[in-house]
């Protein structure tokens, strides 16, 4: 019994209000896992919303190729897509991205309806001890507070192009920066080259 | 039967066989980090290591994975037992 298609079984079973933290390598597993994760929210009839970095068309067509009738769940009002905001410029990242995303993460369709699943692809450069650290201070100010408070499960990307050298040298900054993550999340998925993926809860 | 390096390296074959190439370096790792587990503590207390594996992994996925680990451990030990090994 191989176990490859862990990631995929851990989305579909995540029990509610799960944070998952999911570093990958290539980002068309990623995007299984994610739309696998959304799939079985819609099909149980879970208003999810998911904020990816390009335009809208283009992640309908993504999502009707994984079988979501994208169209048809956004019309029921239970699919929200929105493209995540340029930050590219903003000095202040953190105030201003936590100011943008509480507009439709937090209440996508009215202060009533809040989503019961949220994904969220990185908004965050990473390349820099300034970023990293301005990328905690999201983590921890934000997402583990305001975002925690929405009792919806969520999933939040980033790219890592090498997981194994960045995870193995726990005291570089990369080291450093996952094993933060790794505390702040309930949650993590490592999906590396296609079917190389595993996941494991962290709480 | 070997020393701690030679322990993790069988109980890795065990966690990679099934959970796919360098899955037990990145397990190692969040054990580290979230559970304050190191690899000297997995070996010095395996029933320690045994209910984090749990935890994170789920008992269904973890009894596959504990029982390859147990397979590749047996399979050392099998190994060193008909060629001689005392100790």
């Amino acid at each position: 019994m191989d176990l490859f298609d862990q990631p995929l079984k851990f989305v579909k079973r995540i029990r509610r209000g799960k944070h998952i933290v999911l570093f990958y390598e290539e980002t068309e597993y990623a995007r299984i896992i994610l739309f696998e994760f959304l799939k079985s929210g819609l099909l149980n009839n879970e208003r999810c919303v998911y904020i990816p970095g390009k335009n809208i068309k283009a992640v309908e067509r993504e999502m009707s190729d994984a079988g979501i009738n994208a169209e048809e769940f956004m019309k029921n009002e239970l699919l929200f897509v929105h493209q995540v905001p340029n930050l590219a410029g903003y000095s202040n990242i953190t105030q201003i991205a936590s100011e943008k995303l509480s507009q439709f993460a937090l209440h996508p369709w009215n202060k009533n309806a809040r989503p019961d699943r949220l994904v969220l692809l990185c908004i965050f450069k990473i390349n820099t001890q300034e970023q990293i650290r301005s990328n905690l201070e999201w983590e921890r100010q934000f997402r583990a507070k305001d975002l925690k408070h929405l009792q919806g499960t969520m999933i939040c990307t980033y790219p890592v192009s090498n997981i194994i050298p960045t995870i193995s040298d726990s005291e570089g900054d990369y080291g450093k920066w996952i094993s933060d993550l790794l505390e702040l999340y309930d949650c993590v998925i490592f999906a590396r080259k296609f079917w190389r993926g595993v996941a494991f809860l962290l709480d | 039967m070997g020393t701690e390096s030679e322990i993790v390296d069988l109980i890795s074959q065990g966690i990679d066989e099934k959970l796919g190439h360098d899955a037990a370096l990145l397990l190692f790792r969040t054990m580290q980090s979230a559970y304050k587990l190191s690899q000297t503590e997995i070996v010095s207390q395996p029933v320690a290591f045994e209910a984090t594996l749990r935890r994170m992994l789920g008992n269904e996925y973890a009894d596959v994975v504990i029982d390859s680990i147990i397979d590749h451990l047996l399979c050392r030990i099998s190994f060193l037992r008909d060629n001689g090994w005392t100790g």
